[in-house]
């Protein structure tokens, strides 16, 4: 750590004890850095841009924020990052979510939630099961019947690589309905857009994605939502589309994402950032981005948030051990 | 027919409102320089305009999106042709013929060739995304993972285009490339590949750094240990293309064309396969096809005018299915989404003023681009004339700062650096570098389609063969990989059997 950079923490102590003591605060007083872990135009991206767009419209952050893309294993270049090179900086944020936990849980780089100081859960993109329109499943009801009578007609697509979400999320379904997830084929792609394409040419029987990447082609309507694993329904185009729940199946996935600082920040830039992030998420601006973007609130902060990312490793490990993925 | 007019007539007043001219052309300047800098690619440039055009109606804000995708089509050939530094992967194909003229004094022929290809492709794709949008959009869907598959196989067959006089060692070099894209995790079994440990590798290697490093850095190696005849430009002969250079590459352009938009509009392959297809195609059907490679214009005009075309074909099962081809559309839709605007067949009803303004648009920034590149070929051509001693060390800092701003990673530059001195290896022993970058460009989907399609029909590789349209492409592969081996051959033996005479 450089000499500035811990002058810079040592003043951002003091200034925000100061303004604890009254004044208004004047932390931050260098400009924030968001650091989306994952390339332009993704869901981690756009996270990052939408929190800068409504912290500036609500005129929450004197300083001026940027976004930096740093792309790499799911998250696993910026954790290793944040702890190796910015331990203790106070301006930085970097977003986290579902990808993460898959990565954390895989022990891909030697760290883990609590290596960071997790900040808050904001919004959730929940999963959802679609077939073609033309398809013999009414609902989620009918695909489970199928599945547990004869897995092996099944072939499932999703946009992500074996163990991670799409796969994960199949797999956490077919255990809840008592069913070994490793006895249906599962075609991995490169993302939930190809895996619908693969639907659309007849190749699978159905797609495992989240809301955000099926929108599309739920509203052309060529696929049907079969259920929204959501606690309950969402609204805009799914509003007729009914839960995993109400289906008699009482399963829920989400992509959460949210934030994290580095290890070794003070209390007070932690206590600062869920404040501001919680005021954000209740602001006029955030409600429009999130019925922009069909994201749903997700919010979460201090210790139900540090159960809930708990909750999140150990169930997706235990998934991944009886897919034969880790041991 | 009629209504179509209508509704043109309709998108242009929409698109030559003058505050939409000045959208378009902010968004065909701004994508130019996207596209010279090598890294920063068409995804980035549009993802990061998303937060500022919510403020926007959305036809503005999608003519000033389409506007910068296609500027960077444009300009990521500049570099290529100068320095042989691809600005995107898409123009990674345009570097091998392009390269050459320009070092043969022949850069402004090859510029405003790659200009006005583009611009014809761009034109006449855009009339065919007006006409049939709605039934192309069920070939988007035909090509399954096995028909991919061949289609990828077909690229790879090019190789045998590619090898210059070494049959083995351009073997060699596709199966490193093809080693090269197993880098990475695999998303078939989940695991990572040859990433020893360094989360920096676990994405693979970026198409971009891999080819700057292989071509650019390479080139500047050579250059400046004083082997490659690279080194000193020749003079430069004249700025704009003559007749003939137009008609030699006339055919060339048509071609690309169609190709390009049809490849395009499949969403496993866009604009990257297509121009190294199209580059192929111009090859294959060369009566001298041993001056490709050394500056041939159609090795130029076929490439550029195919990633145009494909760009624009990218945009149907975008628009009419609801499902991006490619991650720059994938974007583009993310910013549909965002104003309110449901892509599908509804959209042409729904929302005429964006498709229709869109479609104008294209036309505007189209004729914006030409106008805007066309005198800058002059100007780029200056660069040309600098002194080695400054040009190169700009090359490497340009080629430094695109992969850096592109990653913000230092290991990415080490992979660059370290793929620049592999690729000097390579030319110092004869190695031809196409057939690598051509590895390392279809090797990722080339397994992952495989394995798709093997895990759909549980492992019985006679998929392949079965479906007629996949099976067809084979073939295709199969006649384009042995026919010249073949012809060699059966020429080698008849000159043989001349000389065997002869001596009697």
């Amino acid at each position: 750590m450089t000499t500035r950079s811990r002058i810079g923490i040592a003043l951002s102590i003091v200034l925000v004890m100061s303004g604890a003591a009254g004044a208004a605060a004047p932390y931050p007083q260098r400009p924030i850095e968001i650091i989306a872990p994952a390339a332009a135009g993704g869901g981690w991206d756009l996270t990052a841009r939408m929190t800068v767009r409504a912290l500036q419209e609500e005129r929450q952050i004197s300083q001026p924020m940027t976004v930096t893309n740093m792309v790499g294993g799911s998250g696993a270049v910026a954790i290793a990052h944040v702890n190796t090179r910015r331990k203790g900086d106070a301006h930085v944020l970097t977003v986290m979510g579902s990808s993460l936990t898959a990565t954390l849980a895989r022990r891909v780089v030697p760290y883990t939630f609590r290596d960071v100081t997790p900040v808050a859960a904001i919004t959730g993109d929940f999963q959802v099961l679609v077939a073609r329109r033309d398809s013999n499943f009414v609902n989620l009801r009918t695909f489970i019947d199928v599945l547990r009578r004869d897995p092996a007609l099944l072939t499932i697509a999703g946009g992500s690589a074996f163990g991670a979400l799409d796969h994960l999320t199949f797999a956490a379904l077919a255990k809840k309905v008592g069913v070994d997830a490793t006895k249906v084929r599962y075609v991995p792609t490169s993302g939930g857009s190809d895996a619908l394409t693969l639907l659309l040419g007849s190749q699978v029987t159905a797609v495992m994605t989240s809301v955000s990447e099926a929108l599309g082609a739920i509203e052309v309507g060529q696929i049907k939502v079969l259920a929204v694993f959501a606690p309950e329904r969402i609204g805009g185009p799914l509003r007729g589309v009914p839960t995993a729940r109400e289906q008699g199946t009482d399963f829920v996935y989400v992509n959460w994402r949210g934030y994290y600082l580095p290890p070794e920040v003070p209390t007070e830039v932690t206590a600062f950032w869920q404040q501001t992030i919680d005021r954000m998420a209740k602001s006029k601006s955030w409600a429009k981005i999130l019925d922009e973007t069909k994201w749903a609130s997700f919010l979460r902060f201090g210790e139900p948030l540090r159960q809930f990312l708990d909750q999140d490793i150990n169930e997706t490990a235990s998934l991944l051990r009886e897919l034969g993925l880790m041991r | 027919m009629n209504d179509i007019l209508q509704f043109l007539a309709f998108g242009f007043s929409v698109a030559l409102q003058p505050h939409n001219v000045l959208y378009a052309a902010i968004g065909a300047f701004v994508g130019t320089l996207i596209g010279v800098l090598p890294g920063i690619g068409p995804v980035s440039g549009i993802a990061l305009l998303i937060p500022l055009i919510v403020s926007l109606p959305p036809a503005s804000a999608m003519i000033l999106l389409t506007a910068v995708y296609y500027g960077t089509m444009y300009g990521g050939s500049t570099t290529s042709i100068l320095l042989n530094v691809p600005g995107e992967a898409s123009s990674v194909a345009t570097t091998f013929d392009g390269y050459q003229m320009a070092q043969q004094g022949r850069a402004g022929p090859a510029l405003a060739i790659a200009a006005v290809g583009s611009f014809i492709a761009g034109t006449v794709s855009v009339a065919a995304l007006m006409l049939f949008s709605l039934p192309l959009a069920g070939w988007a869907v035909a090509f399954g993972p096995a028909e991919n598959f061949s289609l990828m196989v077909l690229g790879l067959s090019s190789v045998s285009m590619l090898t210059g006089e070494h049959f083995v060692k351009a073997m060699i070099s596709t199966v490193a490339g093809l080693m090269l894209a197993t880098i990475g995790v695999d998303i078939v079994s989940g695991m990572n590949r040859y990433t020893f440990g360094m989360p920096q590798l676990y994405d693979g290697i970026d198409l971009v750094t891999g080819a700057v490093g292989l071509f650019a850095v390479s080139e500047v190696l050579l250059a400046s240990n004083g082997i490659t005849g690279a080194g000193r430009v020749a003079k430069i002969q004249r700025l704009w293309m003559s007749a003939r250079d137009f008609l030699d590459s006339g055919w060339a352009i048509v071609r690309g064309t169609v190709l390009g938009f049809y490849v395009g509009i499949l969403p496993a392959a866009g604009a990257t396969i297509a121009s190294f297809l199209s580059y192929n195609l111009e090859r294959r059907l060369a009566k001298d096809p041993s001056r490709f490679g050394k500056g041939d214009i159609r090795g130029v005009a076929g490439p550029e005018s195919a990633n145009n075309a494909a760009a624009v074909g990218n945009m149907i099962p975008m628009l009419s299915l609801g499902i991006p081809g490619s991650s720059t559309t994938a974007v583009m839709m993310g910013a549909l989404l965002i104003l309110n605007v449901i892509p599908g067949p509804t959209l042409w009803t729904k929302h005429p003023d964006v498709v229709w303004g869109l479609i104008a648009s294209m036309y505007v920034s189209n004729a914006i681009l030409l106008v805007l590149n066309l005198p800058l070929v002059g100007l780029f051509v200056q660069i040309l004339k600098t002194p080695e001693r400054i040009l190169y060390p700009i090359v490497i800092a340009v080629c430094v700062i695109g992969v850096y701003a592109a990653s913000r990673s230092q290991a990415e530059l080490y992979v660059m650096l370290a793929l620049g001195a592999f690729g000097y290896y390579m030319r110092r022993h004869d190695y031809p570098l196409g057939p690598a970058i051509l590895g390392l460009v279809l090797g990722d989907r080339l397994e992952q389609t495989m394995r798709q399609a093997l895990i759909i029909k549980d492992g019985n590789w006679a998929v392949f063969v079965t479906r007629p349209l996949s099976a067809a492409i084979l073939a295709l592969a199969g006649l384009s990989l042995l026919g010249p081996l073949f012809l060699n051959w059966t020429r080698a033996r008849t000159l043989r059997r001349y000389a065997a005479a002869e001596t009697d």
